[in-house]
């Protein structure tokens, strides 16, 4: 008996290290003192761990790219990458462990909209400057000068998406479905809002949950309401498992989407019902100028066996937009912030990159769509 | 739509009774919650898409594979797990049983990280009937409720009809006095995790096909799903798991096609029905008698 509890202990230990393993990868950098520290948080555990690795390595391109070139004003720099595991109150730890025992210059933000959300005010409090990578929520820039982001926020995707539809598909009858979180209710709300302004009806509106795999009778309902377009604000797992039970149903409305698609496993998971799904997103691999270009072949060279995609695109400019505000205000967190806000026509992988006055980038909307299994350009637009 | 959505429900429902067979089993003969459950379901989509993948077995070899991959899995836990700790305070057991969930499913996730994989191809066309114009069914969720209506009426006939079976029911009735009349308990224990698991499995196979994905942590909610079917058909009895697998499948269905602006979501309901049940019946439906756990 007690053997087989020791054996039963052992098995939970194991599970307990497994799990516990999870929490602290954050990397053991050595400290010298002639590099400058840049932070960098984002979930590189638990289920979204694959979007903050791919970040994460984005953001590490983009630095040994800098020392390669001799680093900012002759130091190297060297990247602090903290785990938040997706979860607010672990980002939240990860950034004040990167303000105050690694003290940062400033902090790459490689996380989803919850967590970086929680984090800003923190960071706009300890006057650390800021670059956010992919997190929508309008909040995250709120609150002071020192946080900016580079991706456009959930509005602009929204509205872009119903100019689209309305004025260029003609789309008259759209049903919609969002994931019911941040990301999805704030897109979905700006598109209702624009699509109705320009004319069309939203028929049906649904939630649905992360990781919901299910669709059928949600599907039933949409395809009960006759819409001409079906537009869904989710990520990629969801996308594809609603656009192959729509056509199990037999709706044959024009599939609309959100960045959120922009990833390979889209395709891998939906098959060849992805075909003719349309979505807005900030980049493509196959744009033929040279930044692009250049970093989709250092890409290549440095990681293998994955592809460079949007997450990985908005994470090295971030990273770029930082390292570039540097190069021209050194270290000083105040110039620095400021360097970054005053950032004009910088020419990133996702764009020209420039702010407004609340800190939110400006950059074209680019819309591709689903071609025999591939991603293809359609059009780019600033809104 | 009403046809549909009763189609849609059905095929839910029947993956639910899959599910939950196995843990009701498990309930009546060890009076025992058995956490690792979900853990089966997804161990066993796993290893059809493994035997897919490196043995090149049709599908429905492959499906065979993972039943038996999970039989094993599901009498191994029963035996590291659980046996050693029998008799003991159930609190220990469920424990137990949750500890060897987290250990199957981080393991999983180190192997094949948490992304969502594409389940990998059959050969089976995913072809669409239509009953009417307005109603379809796919053939894979045919196969679902095939393969309920199958496991079921095996599992029926394996307990009426055969020694084994009968000497399940008798533990289900009184281990001691089962065992006094020389029931091998022990082996009664591992067979009925054998066909909890194995029917679990399929499920786990069927539904990563009709899906298209699998991933390490998709047995949790079907696994948490189960227990809410079980205690709201009775706890140990089966006929009383087909039905709450059933109308649980139906209402979730019902409720997201026609209600909106609902304040609980769909996976919700479930629990909501748990605790409705524990208040008003806290036998089930068809539950014997009240035993306190």
């Amino acid at each position: 008996m007690k053997k087989r509890s020791f054996f039963l202990a052992g098995l939970l230990g194991i599970s307990l290290f497994v799990t516990g393993c999870a929490s602290d990868k954050s990397s053991g950098s050595t400290k010298s003192k002639d590099s400058i520290k840049l932070g960098w948080v984002g979930p590189l555990t638990g289920p979204t761990s694959t979007d903050g690795t791919l970040s994460r390595n984005a953001a590490q391109l983009a630095i040994e790219q800098i020392n390669k070139e001799g680093g900012v004003n002759g130091k190297k720099v060297e990247l602090v990458t903290e785990d938040d595991q997706g979860k607010p109150e672990e980002a939240l730890k990860a950034v004040q462990k990167l303000i105050n025992s690694d003290k940062v210059a400033g902090i790459v933000g490689g996380g989803y909209s919850g967590p970086m959300k929680t984090v800003t005010p923190k960071v706009q409090s300890a006057k650390v400057p800021m670059v956010v990578a992919y997190a929508v929520h309008p909040d995250i820039t709120k609150g002071g000068d020192y946080v900016n982001r580079v991706i456009y926020t959930a509005d602009i995707q929204g509205k872009a998406m119903a100019d689209y539809a309305v004025n260029d598909l003609k789309k008259k009858n759209i049903a919609v479905l969002y994931v019911d979180i941040d990301y999805g209710i704030s897109i979905y709300s700006a598109f209702k809002d624009e699509a109705k302004k320009l004319g069309a009806n939203v028929v049906i509106e649904k939630p649905f949950k992360m990781g919901d795999k299910d669709f059928s009778s949600i599907l039933t309902a949409v395809k009960a309401s006759k819409p001409d377009a079906l537009y869904v604000v989710g990520y990629y797992n969801e996308a594809a498992g609603i656009v192959t039970q729509s056509k199990e149903l037999g709706i044959d409305a024009q599939f609309l989407g959100v960045d959120g698609f922009d990833s390979p496993k889209f395709l891998e998971l939906g098959k060849e019902n992805t075909q003719a799904a349309t979505f807005t997103t900030s980049f493509f691999a196959t744009d033929t100028r040279e930044v692009v270009q250049h970093f989709v072949k250092a890409w290549h060279e440095k990681y293998k066996d994955s592809e460079p995609d949007m997450l990985s695109s908005q994470s090295y400019d971030a990273t770029e937009v930082m390292l570039e505000a540097m190069k021209k205000a050194g270290t000083d967190r105040e110039k620095l912030a400021k360097a970054i806000s005053e950032t004009k026509d910088f020419e990133g992988t996702s764009g020209k990159i420039s702010f407004n006055a609340h800190h939110e980038v400006v950059k074209p909307v680019i819309f591709m769509t689903v071609k025999d299994g591939k991603f293809q350009y359609v059009k780019s637009l600033n809104y | 739509m009403l046809a549909q959505q009763l189609i849609n429900g059905l095929a839910i429902g029947f993956v639910y009774i899959l599910v939950s067979v196995g843990l009701t089993m498990v309930y009546g003969v060890l009076k025992l919650l058995h956490f690792a459950h979900g853990v089966i379901y997804m161990v066993g989509a796993f290893s059809a898409m493994l035997g897919m993948i490196y043995f090149h077995l049709p599908f429905p070899l492959a499906l065979l594979l993972a039943m038996a991959v999970s039989a094993v899995i599901g009498m191994g836990i029963e035996r590291f797990a659980y046996r050693p700790l029998r008799g003991g305070h159930p609190i220990t057991t469920l424990i137990s049983g949750v500890g060897v969930a987290i250990l199957l499913e981080n393991f999983f996730q180190v192997i094949f990280t948490s992304d969502t994989l594409s389940f990998p191809e059959t050969g089976i066309e995913n072809t669409i009937y239509h009953l009417t114009q307005s109603v379809s069914i796919t053939n894979y969720k045919f196969y679902i409720v095939i393969a309920g209506v199958i496991g079921l009426g095996l599992l029926y006939a394996f307990l009426k009809f055969t020694k084994m079976g009968i000497a399940i029911q008798a533990v289900a009735q009184d281990m001691r006095a089962a065992s006094l009349m020389g029931v091998n308990v022990n082996r009664v224990v591992s067979v009925t995790f054998m066909i909890g698991s194995a029917l679990a499995a399929a499920a786990g196979v069927l539904v990563a096909l009709n899906y298209n994905s699998l991933f390490p942590s998709m047995g949790s909610i079907p696994g948490l799903k189960a227990f809410c079917v079980v205690v709201l058909g009775g706890l140990g009895s089966i006929g009383g798991t087909v039905v709450g697998g059933l109308i649980l499948g139906l209402v979730e269905t019902m409720s997201d096609g026609y209600l909106s602006g609902m304040v609980i979501d769909k996976d919700a309901i479930a629990f909501v029905i748990l605790i409705v049940i524990l208040l008003i019946k806290p036998s089930g439906l068809f539950g014997k008698k009240v035993e306190k756990v």
